[in-house]
């Protein structure tokens, strides 16, 4: 098995070309995350509400007691920020198809 | 060591699961007195195939959750994104009420795509808390925690 087919590159992070949700921030981070890397917070955890970087802090429950403190209930992200982005495996009978086709990568 | 013990039926592992939001969140309803919402009582398939447990759309909106976070995943023709939410998931067997419950208080998981059949995919990620043990010849299986 090819381990590389579990992780993708930043530079291959899908668009989400919903309108709901955290697509915004998804989006947002995708575009930041280049410069996220290039300024040394590889590893470390972003919090993102829409089109702002409102913090970035070493570890995933810090980001989340901000982002529980000041957005709760409003859809934000908390996204590590990496190079290699793991993949979400899904079996393959169960895999995602026309309901979110749109949201594929180009 | 508590333990709880399904049967296997159409060769699947289901369990009797209950979904509700995160501790930490229900933490903040309570500071900030709102109501939380009901919790949901159904059933989840256990699957190896996963890394991530999943949660359906429908209980997302039954619960009222709002997104925290996105992740990628293979879909057909190419990578596409996945919603994560935080839950509190809740492993328990309705027959016998006295075996204490396998919790997990503050669990990250991803909205499932709309073909799974269950409302619940327990992945590996809750899997790795426990042990499973399979019994074949007598279609059970076990979860120690």
């Amino acid at each position: 098995m090819n381990w590389r087919e579990h992780i993708v590159h930043w530079t291959q992070l899908p668009e989400d070309t919903t309108s709901g949700g955290n697509a915004t921030e998804w989006n947002f981070y995708r575009r930041e995350v280049g410069r996220l890397l290039a300024e040394g917070h590889d590893n470390r955890w972003a919090l993102i509400k829409g089109e702002q970087i409102v913090g970035v802090s070493d570890t995933q429950d810090e980001a989340l007691a901000v982002a529980r403190e000041r957005y709760f209930g409003q859809p934000v992200l908390v996204k590590q920020i990496l190079e290699w982005e793991p993949l979400v495996n899904v079996p393959h009978r169960w895999n995602y198809a026309a309901a979110h086709v749109s949201n594929q990568c180009a | 060591m508590p333990q709880l013990t399904f049967p296997i039926s159409a060769r699947e592992l289901l369990a009797d699961v209950r979904v509700n939001v995160s501790a930490a969140d229900m933490a903040q309803l309570y500071a900030h007195r709102r109501a939380a919402p009901p919790p949901v009582v159904t059933r989840g398939e256990l699957d190896t195939g996963s890394n991530v447990t999943g949660v359906s759309a429908a209980v997302i909106q039954r619960l009222a959750l709002v997104p925290h976070g996105k992740g990628s995943t293979r879909g057909i023709g190419g990578n596409v994104t996945v919603q994560l939410y935080r839950v509190s998931l809740s492993v328990f067997d309705p027959a016998n009420p006295l075996v204490p419950w396998f919790v997990v208080p503050d669990l990250e998981v991803m909205e499932l795509p709309s073909s799974v059949r269950y409302d619940v995919l327990i992945g590996m990620d809750v899997l790795l808390e426990c042990r499973l043990l399979l019994d074949g010849p007598a279609r059970t299986f076990t979860l120690d925690y």
